[in-house]
């Protein structure tokens, strides 16, 4: 924690003294937002296994952009000649329990898990930022409600709060977006609160204000674009999560519905054919795996890359 | 310090005010009337009226807040909306089992961490500490419920070393209470074991850089000295925290695991109520879960005070 407000001080010291430098303000701006992105991506290069997350959810975009293309069977398409076939050279996981192709039905399956965990990310995002960004701003009274309804949500048990909303709404992808979406707002209403308090009481932010800017406009225009990196992180962190609690729903049939391919629903049917076909459930855990492993991995890379002196965690 | 504990007290009636709101306001979200699903398709309408005001349902909803949150803290966590069963006796029938299964999870979850985090951190880049945290980058991904079905399709299905399955109360037959334990404990507690070992090596990490550490090398103390006698018990105070919010974590996997291993807790309680749209059910179990988790973190909080003399708050 120290380190990090060591840091902050020492970069807010260092930039007054870069514009001096630079007479074409606007011109400086747009040049140094590149620059600073070309560092940090020189950084999270750096990082082999930043790199390795990386080139796993490029290809599991890939695959779910070109499922059609790629997928070299229809994923809905029940073959009866073809029920329980082990993995072979035509079905490279093997076959369902109604003869569908695994291989197809599990890159079908990178779309649910990717749509999900990137919309629920983004609506948690949207509405905890601004919750954030507003108690941060605004403080007393409104601060403390804006709190202490976050801690209500808090305290719930993460995946007992996605599983008790999925109740009430009942199982759908639509509705597992929103419940998972709920149970990240604290954490990015958190985040970003804790770094608007700090950003409100600068010079830049007094600036804003002293020339007459709207409250509005200063915290869309000044707060939000400054507290900006550590929300990545915790976007990047929060899909690998989101990915995970969706396979969770899927299998304990609150997500995904059939014969939607996801991966937790396609494990939740593999579970009761272990003795005959294990490999049904073996294949979408692994899927799962990569693609929570993938999001993880980025999401330390840019954490590393925005913040160096954070090595230890 | 005594400040902070009277803070989070005074806080704690803010909080569970929220939380109950949102636990009586969510269930009123559910499309549909309430009485068809207790009454079944067979209703009539002065049957269904007869249920409405038995259910206190024609009341104004303020006053139907009030009567339950009396009723709630009173102990009485609602009725069962089919059988008509008081929500707190199930729990009650059903807290053993999820009880055994959680304590031999934590225990399994921290006699792994603990011990990995110390080495990783005192053996930091070097080849142990890249397995060790190698192994606990992949238990992050991994899903508990895919890591289990794994488990019963290894040792239950192909070697059928234990029972894949079920539950036996470890006062009836504590061998096969224990038999039975295993795998699920062990699926539950690898889950928590990996992230709970990088906050021990973080944890080590840090201490391990202070000074009061130099100071205990450079008066000659073996090295095995420093780090159990000084360092272990220093890192040990940051993961502490991390158990508290970790327990929310032990309350979702359990429904998960539960699941999976057909263990007849809190968790399959919950499901099968979700399956008989049962939200008397549904509603009485998440308020305890909740409840259950913001106590244990008060706890640990407070604990934390005592246990750190050097925390001021």
């Amino acid at each position: 924690m120290l380190r990090l407000k060591r840091n902050k001080e020492t970069e807010l010291a260092v930039e007054p003294a870069k514009r001096l430098g630079q007479p074409d303000v606007p011109a400086w701006r747009g040049s140094s937002r590149l620059r600073r992105f070309m560092d940090t991506w020189r950084r999270f290069k750096r990082s082999r296994t930043a790199v390795a997350g990386l080139v796993v959810i490029l290809v599991i975009i890939f695959m779910a952009v070109f499922a059609s293309v790629i997928a070299p069977h229809d994923p809905y398409d029940p073959a009866p000649r073809n029920i329980l076939q082990s993995p072979s050279r035509d079905h490279l996981m093997g076959t369902d329990a109604i003869g569908r192709d695994l291989f197809s039905r599990i890159i079908y399956g990178s779309r649910v898990s990717l749509q999900v965990g990137i919309i629920s990310v983004g609506i948690a995002a949207v509405v905890g930022v601004t919750l954030g960004v507003i108690a941060a701003y605004y403080g007393g009274l409104i601060d403390s409600l804006i709190m202490r309804f976050l801690d209500a949500l808090l305290a719930f048990p993460a995946i007992l709060l996605a599983i008790f909303v999925m109740a009430v709404l009942g199982p759908s992808i639509r509705n597992a977006m929103i419940a998972i979406g709920v149970i990240f707002i604290p954490a990015f209403a958190r985040i970003t609160r804790a770094n608007a308090l700090s950003l409100k009481e600068t010079e830049f932010v007094e600036a804003a204000r002293a020339i007459g800017a709207r409250d509005s406009h200063i915290m869309v225009k000044t707060i939000l674009p400054n507290c900006l990196s550590p929300i990545i992180v915790q976007a990047s962190l929060g899909v690998a999560y989101a990915v995970l609690v969706e396979a969770g729903l899927s299998f304990l049939g609150l997500g995904a519905q059939p014969p939607e391919p996801s991966w937790g629903s396609i494990l939740s049917a593999g579970r009761g054919l272990m003795t005959t076909a294990p490999w049904v459930a073996t294949f979408p855990g692994i899927a799962i795996f990569l693609c929570v492993l993938g999001f993880n991995l980025v999401g330390d890379g840019i954490r590393e890359a925005l913040d160096p002196h954070l090595k230890n965690i | 310090m005594r400040d902070y504990v009277l803070r989070r007290l005074v806080q704690l009636p803010i909080v569970l005010l929220f939380l109950s709101v949102i636990v009586f306001g969510v269930l009123r979200l559910i499309p549909g009337d309430p009485t068809a699903i207790r009454l079944g398709m067979e209703s009539t309408e002065e049957g269904r009226e007869q249920v409405r005001r038995e259910m206190g349902l024609d009341k104004p909803l303020v006053v139907q807040y009030g009567i339950w949150l009396r009723d709630v803290t009173t102990g009485d966590f609602g009725t069962s909306w089919v059988s008509r069963q008081s929500v707190s006796s199930l729990i009650l029938q059903k807290l053993p089992a999820t009880v055994t299964l959680a304590v031999a999870s934590l225990t399994i979850g921290i006699l792994i961490a603990i011990p990995a985090g110390i080495i990783a951190g005192a053996k930091a880049h070097t080849w142990v500490d890249n397995v060790i945290s190698t192994l606990a980058l992949g238990g992050v991904a991994t899903p508990t419920f895919w890591f289990g079905i794994m488990l019963i399709l290894v040792l239950g299905v192909r070697f059928q070393w234990l029972p894949p399955s079920g539950y036996v109360p470890l006062t009836e037959d504590p061998v096969e209470c224990l038999k039975r334990l295993f795998m699920p404990a062990l699926a539950l507690g690898t889950s928590l074991a990996a992230p709970l070992s990088r906050f021990m090596r973080s944890g080590m990490l840090d201490v391990l850089s202070a000074d009061y550490i130099r100071v205990a090398r450079a008066k000659g103390l073996r090295e095995s000295a420093v780090i159990l006698g000084h360092a272990v018990r220093n890192a040990l105070l940051s993961v502490v925290t991390v158990l508290g919010l970790q327990f929310g974590n032990l309350l979702g996997g359990t429904v998960i695991i539960e699941q999976v291993f057909e263990w007849p807790g809190i968790g399959l309680l919950i499901l099968s109520a979700i399956n008989q749209r049962d939200y008397g059910i549904v509603q009485g179990v998440v308020l305890f879960a909740a409840l259950t988790f913001i106590l244990v973190n008060l706890l640990v909080d407070v604990l934390y005070v005592y246990i750190d003399p050097r925390i001021e708050y």
